[in-house]
């Protein structure tokens, strides 16, 4: 008896690959049947678009996770999104904030804040967030008409950065050697002016490698107030600078890279 | 023993039967890739060349021969590319389609494709029937013919499926040539001329063999005390690779009629100097050296079945195992594991580098499939012999659970290619979590704007006829308007910007790098709402946007 079992535990473990083999084929038919079940269809995105149309307010912004979801999710609050709010510099000027997420993953905007209203649909988890927001005294992209450039060429569009959208001021230097610099005359200031850039066209990233830099004066500053350097892989870099309140002040942005016709994109906001 | 060839060579040739079969079914539903609408069209301008010639329409001129396969460009008359596909794709759409009308135009221009992969599939058996066994080469050509993006891309007319034939053709003529049979000897140059006619990376496979027949013949100099048969114990292989193989080129390609050294340095410059296109990894867009080193390794561990993985990693296994206990004198001659594993590593090895080009992916190391077949089929097998054998002593007890291994082995590569159909290039297997777990990974989308097919029949859903911009299905538009796949009327717009504004309806084909053309639709429609989205097992593959 003894000598039966302890030649039949060696004999088990010799089963154990095709064991170990037919379990993972048996998983897998599993798991891939499964597969398309782990995303909402399309009844459950229109309810929870529907519900998101119902109950926003103007001003609100909505959101998608994870972020392949993007497309369903434009799709079934259609309108509701408006360009400039897709393309927008960033959410902090949103109160309200309606994310339309799968999978529990969430978008960026959302990632430090509780929902005030959360509920399921279909697996469509929709959720309202709160903020406080920031309050813009300028968009310097509104301010173009007022702007003085010297050394290249400017104008506000909606650009790719980092595969996402902007609506950003456009910037291109003439030259390889010497920044293009863009004026604003006359700008009341807040405690701050925050701003991003980043480099457009994922086609001349690619072709020249070489970074954007940007640096803001104002007032008289003799240096910059801040230096902000987007490489190609970068995206949308964020810039801050605090800035004294109420004073009047002509903001200068100088862009440069060493990539002639490099197209750099940016936007800025003035900040209580 | 005859008896015994005489049945493998009805399994193999039956096998490979399903296989065209299955190939040429299931590409029915699959769009027009980009590429492909171009290899088409050469095609038919390559065979209309052939039958005149043939027909003494015309003769042999340096001009005619540029008008056609040539051009001062680079990339003129598609010159980039060696012609032995294109010429099949054109031969096959004008025999099968325009005079027997057997076929439509899309599936007689692929039929090629398939007809090879089903050799593929035929040889692998072959090739693992004659080092394992019969049972080992049927579920190694089974777990071939079920992967899910081998089988879409043997399902169009494009290179990647034909030059992982052709290669494997040719490693399985050298291992036959090995047996000093004067036919496959010089069916080896023969092939590897057509492999290299296919595409230019078939330039790989001298290094493979290269280095196994010195492995053979530094064994053979050992043996026969003289160390020049380690160049010259078969030294005919080496003649029929290094002549038959550039004669055969040199003979299916007439743009080399004419310069030919001139024109072999510009197509080889081309493709040393190819531009790096966009493709996503892990979250990432790359189309710039340097690349991650796993690439090639993570792609193939999303794209083959986890189930066929895992058999090869046991088949792996058997063969160092194995090879470690046998005694050297009763070793195989031929080196079999030895061959397969340096001709995966020749296909797959360069994509380590970090600087060669990882756009497309698994498709340009598909010549590393067989070899992952072959291992997997003789890991189910010898997984499953053992466990019978240790587990009763009934005499049929091993077929038994050779049929149950294998068939549920089987089954799971068989239910992935379901799933992958017919987008099978966002699909991913059950390891990345499939296509939602390949896109939350970053893995790429797709490429070649093939979904394009997908939304074709929903257009006159969403209004009435009008100009589209087409994005990347731009060049595939003409064949599905041709051939009664999208209703008339739905024009193509044009290109970029300029086409987008003339566009009543704009569709984009969903690649990271794409996402600009979302935004130039928002900035000329005014809204950033798709009227449509096509997804794949919920992941988004197109949208389309209709002019408010």
């Amino acid at each position: 008896m003894e000598a039966s079992e302890s030649k039949g535990a060696p004999r088990a473990v010799l089963a154990l690959p095709a064991v170990a083999l037919v379990l993972v084929a048996i998983w897998e038919i599993t798991a891939t049947l499964r597969a398309p079940g782990g995303v909402p269809d399309d009844d459950a995105f229109a309810q929870a678009g529907s519900y998101v149309r119902e109950h926003m307010q103007p001003g609100d912004l909505v959101v998608f996770a994870p972020a392949w979801i993007d497309p369903v999710g434009r799709m079934v609050v259609g309108n509701a999104l408006t360009v400039d709010a897709a393309a927008r510099m960033d959410s902090a000027k949103y109160a309200r904030i309606w994310e339309l997420s799968i999978r529990d993953e969430h978008a960026p905007e959302v990632a430090k804040l509780r929902p005030e209203e959360a509920l399921d649909i279909g697996g469509v988890a929709v959720s309202r967030y709160q903020q406080p927001p920031v309050t813009v005294l300028a968009d310097l992209r509104d301010r173009m008409d007022t702007a003085k450039i010297v050394g290249g060429a400017a104008h506000v569009e909606l650009q790719e950065v980092g595969f996402a959208p902007h609506r950003c001021i456009l910037a291109t230097p003439f030259s390889d050697q010497h920044p293009i610099a863009i004026t604003f005359p006359g700008v009341t200031l807040g405690s701050q002016i925050v701003g991003y850039v980043g480099i457009a066209d994922v086609f001349t990233r690619r072709d020249r490698r070489e970074p954007a830099s940007l640096s803001l004066s104002f007032g008289e500053l003799a240096h910059p107030a801040v230096t902000a350097i987007a490489g190609v892989d970068d995206g949308w870099v964020r810039f801050s600078a605090t800035t004294p309140p109420g004073t009047v002040a002509n903001l200068t942005f100088q862009l440069a890279s060493a990539a002639g016709g490099r197209l750099i994109c940016f936007a800025a906001e003035v900040r209580q | 023993m005859k008896e015994l060839f005489r049945s493998r060579a009805v399994i193999g040739w039956m096998l490979a039967l399903v296989t065209v079969i299955t190939v040429t079914i299931s590409q029915r539903s699959v769009g027009v890739a980009r590429d492909e609408a171009l290899y088409m069209s050469m095609g038919s301008h390559y065979a209309d060349w052939w039958f005149g010639l043939v027909t003494f329409d015309h003769g042999i001129s340096r001009d005619n021969v540029t008008k056609t396969w040539g051009g001062p460009q680079p990339t003129d008359n598609n010159r980039e590319h060696p012609p032995l596909m294109k010429e099949a794709f054109g031969v096959s759409k004008k025999v099968l389609h325009d005079k027997l009308h057997l076929m439509s135009e899309v599936t007689a221009y692929r039929f090629p494709s398939a007809l090879v992969h089903g050799l593929l599939v035929a040889l692998i058996f072959f090739f693992a029937a004659g080092i394992a066994g019969t049972a080992e080469g049927i579920v190694a050509a089974l777990l071939a013919l079920f992967l899910p993006r081998a089988v879409f891309h043997a399902g169009l007319a494009a290179f990647d499926a034909p030059i992982a034939a052709l290669w494997f053709a040719t490693v399985y003529a050298y291992w036959r040539a090995l047996e000093k049979d004067m036919g496959w000897t010089l069916a080896t140059g023969i092939l590897w001329g057509l492999a290299l006619a296919t595409k230019h990376t078939a330039l790989l496979l001298p290094f493979a063999l290269g280095v196994h027949y010195l492995f053979l013949g530094v064994r053979a100099a050992r043996r026969g005390r003289s160390w020049a048969l380690v160049i010259t114990h078969r030294w005919e292989l080496i003649a029929s690779l290094a002549l038959l193989g550039p004669v055969t080129l040199y003979i299916v390609w007439p743009w080399l009629w004419f310069a030919p050294f001139t024109h072999v340095r510009e197509w080889l410059t081309f493709h040393l100097k190819h531009v790096h296109y966009n493709f996503e990894y892990l979250g990432r867009n790359w189309n710039a050296p340097k690349f991650p080193w796993h690439v090639a390794v993570v792609t193939t561990l999303f794209t083959v079945p986890v189930a066929t993985l895992s058999a090869a990693a046991i088949g792996a296994t058997t063969w160092v195992t194995t090879f470690v206990r046998t005694a050297p004198s009763e070793r195989d001659k031929r080196a079999p594991g030895l061959l397969l594993v340096l001709s995966a590593a020749a296909s797959i090895g360069p994509f380590f580098l970090g600087t060669t080009p990882i756009f497309g992916a698994e498709k340009h190391w598909m010549p590393m499939l067989p070899t992952l077949a072959i291992a997997g089929g003789v890991g189910v097998v010898w997984a499953a012999r053992t466990a019978a054998q240790a587990l009763t002593d009934h005499a049929r007890a091993p077929l038994i659970a050779i049929t149950a291994v294998a068939g549920v082995v089987v089954l799971a590569g068989l239910v992935e290619t379901r799933a992958a159909h017919p987008y099978a290039l966002t699909w991913y297997n059950a390891l990345a979590g499939g296509a939602p777990g390949g896109a939350d990974r970053g893995m790429n989308r797709q490429f070649w704007g093939v979904a394009a097919r997908g939304v074709l029949k929903k257009l006159p859903d969403l209004g009435p006829p009008g100009p589209v911009y087409t994005h990347d299905a731009s060049p595939a538009w003409g064949i599905y308007l041709r051939n009664g796949l999208l209703a008339p009327g739905y024009t193509d717009a044009g290109m970029e910007q300029a086409g987008i504004d003339h566009s009543k309806y704009a569709i984009v084909i969903h690649e990271k790098h794409f996402n600009r053309h979302d935004y130039m639709i928002w900035k000329s429609y005014g809204t950033v709402a798709p009227v449509f989205v096509l997804r794949s097992d919920g992941v988004p593959i197109v949208s389309v946007y209709r002019r408010p």
